[in-house]
């Protein structure tokens, strides 16, 4: 788990540096991701490759319409006015889902095999191995792609200073843009690679968005390395609190950690006044 | 005359930047002093040093005899420290008068309670805070414009309108940062003039300005920032002729503008 | 003549005309408006709370039903485990969560923006699974039933008939006391933060002490509406108090125009009529309180209220326009 923890905080990471804007249906695409997959594979038969593909490049296609549709045009909003609008894009997609597919959680089939495999004496799903493979490739991608092109370079210039980007010929808008076709497409993958172990179902995101986030937030909104510890410790305390707590009380482990992780840090988080 | 405020090594550092360094300097009550400087000398993270915005990395702030050290802004408007910003911050949704009336909150004491249950204390009060408040608006020549929101209002007058809400609970000392910039002569002559006034009022006045004209025909003193020390003070006329003040005017011409 | 009227004193006149209208709907003998008239009062109390909070001081809450549902748990456990008068229990409810939101709001409000959303979101989601699993306390998921009506010396408010008049005497009062407080120093303090918080401050304006007094006193509102939803229902489960619910009232004060507590009040009317409506579709209700969410906020970021309420005065002025 907490390596869809990291995945989704990353999307979080990336709208944010660029943007400014937290983006509550980053969860959502996650959902999307599983949902899309699910209905490719079981419903139309696609092979796997190809639904895999086809879910990323759909789910692509949500994020960039949601930034055309609702954060381009209240570009000039406060920071709450577009919260409120993400929040509100996030229930609009999370109630169609929920209308289109039906309440129930859906099975996905995993990518191969359903059968768990013994390693150093524990138990471990193929899936789960699949999990881990997919993170650690979709890091290093992005990873890859922020710092060794010219579009990253461009999103990294966009984000330090936008009017200044602007002056050499970079469009913040443009770039906005691009953060939330990226961070669709990590979610959609995240999604997809969750559904087989977790199900999928309508209302997955809302708890998946907000522990990215707490991921995002542990490694302080900045570089990968950090949403990736940040997603893998808050999987491991949520394991190890299910195991010697409650399962019941597993999703509070998150918020209290969020809670830790936004005080602790909120001398350098206040940020500038907004006026 | 007394100081009404020493400073003493007063260095404020952002990560690598210093923006004041050592700076030792003393204010004289009832007087105008001018802090001027080309961009970036200072003058603001000053005020905001004095107005308790940040606190300083080294060095030593004392208001009528008492170190600030520590003391949150909003405690230090009750000791009589009044400021107006470079960029006004009024309240855009709220009328004219209501913003001057925010500056007379600490004047008042009525809570949630006395509101919420209209005992008579409180609608005293809110008489005498909203007379006090008519008054300032005229000092500043604005008393026809109370209802109006003050998002409405043009750069100047709203301006002057952050100068009543700083003045109307008659700090002992009152920072004004850039109030004539963006206005034209005919105004700047009247905020000289409304300047003189306030000291009147035994306010003692500190402003950052750029105009030089403006500074000369209003301060009685002026202390010239650079890099964020001092390197000179004096009258205005001997500001003037200060030869290191000619270089570093002359080091970054646009500092004018 | 009424148009002369309308334009010198709308708010008194709609005051009047809200009064009047809630008045009369419990003698047109429709139970089921009725029942929807209770709940719509009783949201709204928690809706202007949260435009205070939100419209007026600026900051943001997406975990006000956690207050909400605080109230109505401390109230039920009080009066049905522990036989406690039901007016003491609401008493002990709204003390209790006004209590908690300052300890919280402290810590809290040191957070701004972005942060501040997620931790209010965070706190409602622990307060939120808390009522679900603490079982032995609150019944967990399937809640508590049998707690007992409110009455006042033998008089029983166990019909809707009387409930209704209760709820409503306790919005209006809510509603009056909330614009005291907006007219007053409180209120220009409140709106002094949310326009420049720098300022503000200073100005000798205690930003955070500003803000944890109005996210208490928009807590105790909602401990009152939440005491007053379980006496009503006579039982409570945390399905009510959830994330949704959190959002629904954002989308109260938002549709409401935010900085408006009457507003407010016509949002939280709004959206239960659209539940009302829509449910019945599967979420189509959900559907529409997103849309409705990014429409608002993009078109008229003072709330449908306000716009329609510009649009009124263009008309008025432009009909008055020739006898002046």
């Amino acid at each position: 788990m907490g390596a869809i923890y990291a995945v989704v905080g990353l999307g979080f990471t990336i709208i944010y540096t660029v943007t400014g804007v937290i983006n509550f249906a980053q969860g959502e695409f996650v959902m999307l991701g599983g949902m899309v997959s699910f209905s490719l594979i079981t419903a139309l038969g696609l092979p796997l490759p190809l639904a895999f593909v086809l879910t990323v490049v759909l789910v692509t296609l949500v994020g960039v319409a949601l930034n055309l549709l609702t954060i381009r045009p209240a570009r000039q909003a406060s920071n709450i006015s577009l919260i409120i609008i993400t929040i509100g894009a996030a229930l609009f997609i999370r109630a169609i889902a929920g209308l289109g597919w039906g309440k129930n959680a859906q099975p996905v089939p995993p990518f191969t095999g359903s059968e768990t495999i013994g390693f150093l004496g524990a138990y471990v799903r193929i899936q789960s191995l699949w999990v881990i493979g997919i993170t650690v490739l979709l890091v290093l991608l992005v990873y890859l792609l922020l710092n060794r092109t010219l579009v990253g370079k461009s999103l990294k210039a966009a984000a330090i200073n936008s009017r200044a980007a602007s002056l050499v010929g970079i469009d913040a808008r443009t770039m906005s843009l691009v953060s939330f076709a990226l961070a669709a497409s990590t979610g959609a993958i995240a999604g997809m690679v969750i559904a087989p172990i977790s199900f999928a179902s309508y209302d997955m995101g809302v708890m998946l968005g907000l522990k990215g986030f707490v991921a995002a937030a542990m490694g302080g909104f900045t570089g990968i390395w950090g949403v990736l510890l940040g997603g893998m410790g808050l999987g491991l305390a949520e394991s190890l609190a299910a195991g010697y707590v409650s399962s019941a009380y597993k999703d509070a482990i998150a918020m209290v950690f969020l809670f830790a992780v936004l005080l602790i840090n909120s001398r350098n988080l206040a940020g500038e006044e907004k006026r | 005359m007394d100081d009404i405020l020493r400073i003493e090594g007063l260095t404020k550092a952002f990560g690598g930047v210093v923006a004041v360094r050592e700076l030792d300097l003393d204010i004289q009550e009832c007087q105008v002093t001018a802090i001027i400087g080309p961009n970036g000398a200072g003058k603001t993270t000053l005020f905001n040093l004095i107005a308790g915005v940040f606190p300083p990395t080294r060095g030593r702030i004392i208001f009528q005899g008492r170190d600030l050290k520590g003391m949150p802004d909003y405690r230090r408007a009750g000791m009589g420290i009044g400021r107006t910003f470079q960029d006004v911050r009024l309240f855009g949704n709220m009328s004219v008068l209501e913003n001057v009336m925010v500056g007379l909150h600490l004047k008042g004491k009525s809570g949630m309670l006395d509101a919420a249950f209209h005992w008579p204390g409180a609608r005293r009060e809110e008489e005498n805070v909203r007379l006090t408040a008519i008054n300032t608006l005229n000092l500043v020549g604005l008393g026809r414009k109370a209802d109006m929101k003050a998002g409405e209002l043009t750069f100047g007058q709203q301006k002057l309108v952050a100068v009543a809400r700083a003045v109307a609970p008659q700090p002992r000392l009152i920072m004004l940062d850039e109030p004539a910039a963006g206005s034209n002569a005919l105004e700047r002559m009247e905020i000289s003039d409304l300047v003189k006034r306030i000291v009147e009022m035994k306010i003692t006045v500190l402003l950052v300005e750029h105009d030089m004209r403006f500074v000369m025909g209003t301060a009685q003193r002026v202390v010239v920032l650079d890099g964020g020390v001092r390197i000179a003070d004096g009258t205005p006329g001997q500001v003037q002729s200060d030869k290191r003040v000619i270089a570093a005017y002359l080091g970054e011409p646009e500092a004018r503008a | 003549m009424v148009l002369a009227l309308v334009r010198r004193r709308p708010k008194q006149l709609a005051i009047a005309a809200l009064i009047v209208v809630l008045a009369i709907v419990p003698f047109l003998g429709n139970a089921y408006y009725t029942s929807v008239l209770i709940i719509i009062g009783i949201n709204a109390m928690v809706a202007v709370g949260l435009c205070l909070l939100m419209g007026y001081t600026g900051q943001v809450s997406l975990g006000h039903a956690a207050f909400y549902g605080l109230g109505a748990y401390i109230s039920a456990v009080l009066s049905r485990t522990y036989h406690v008068n039901p007016w003491l229990a609401m008493l002990a409810a709204v003390v209790a969560t006004t209590a908690f939101a300052f300890a919280v709001g402290f810590p809290i409000f040191r957070l701004r923006g972005n942060y501040l959303a997620m931790a209010t979101l965070g706190l409602g989601i622990i307060l939120w699974i808390l009522f679900r699993e603490v079982d032995s306390i609150t019944g967990g998921p399937s809640g508590l039933s049998g707690v007992p009506y409110l009455s006042i010396a033998g008089f029983n408010f166990s019909s809707d008939f009387r409930f209704y008049y209760l709820v409503w005497g306790f919005c209006i009062a809510i509603m009056v006391i909330s614009e005291s407080i907006v007219a007053s120093r409180m209120g220009r303090a409140m709106r002094a933060v949310h326009g420049s918080e720098s300022a503000a401050q200073s100005l000798g304006v205690n930003a955070a002490v500003v803000k944890v007094k109005v996210l208490a006193l928009s807590a105790a509102y909602a401990a009152v509406a939440g005491s007053l939803f379980t006496y009503y229902l006579t039982f409570v489960s945390p399905q009510p108090f959830d994330f949704l619910f959190s959002v629904q009232l954002v989308v109260m004060a938002v549709v409401g125009g935010l900085a408006s507590i009457w507003g407010a009040v016509f949002g939280a009317g709004a959206i239960r009529v659209l539940s009302e409506v829509l449910h019945p579709f599967g979420e189509l209700d959900v559907v529409v309180f997103g849309l409705l969410l990014m429409v608002v906020m993009i078109l008229t970021p003072q709330g449908l209220v306000r716009g329609i309420a510009d649009l009124w005065h263009r008309f008025v002025s432009v009909r008055l326009a020739p006898t002046r």
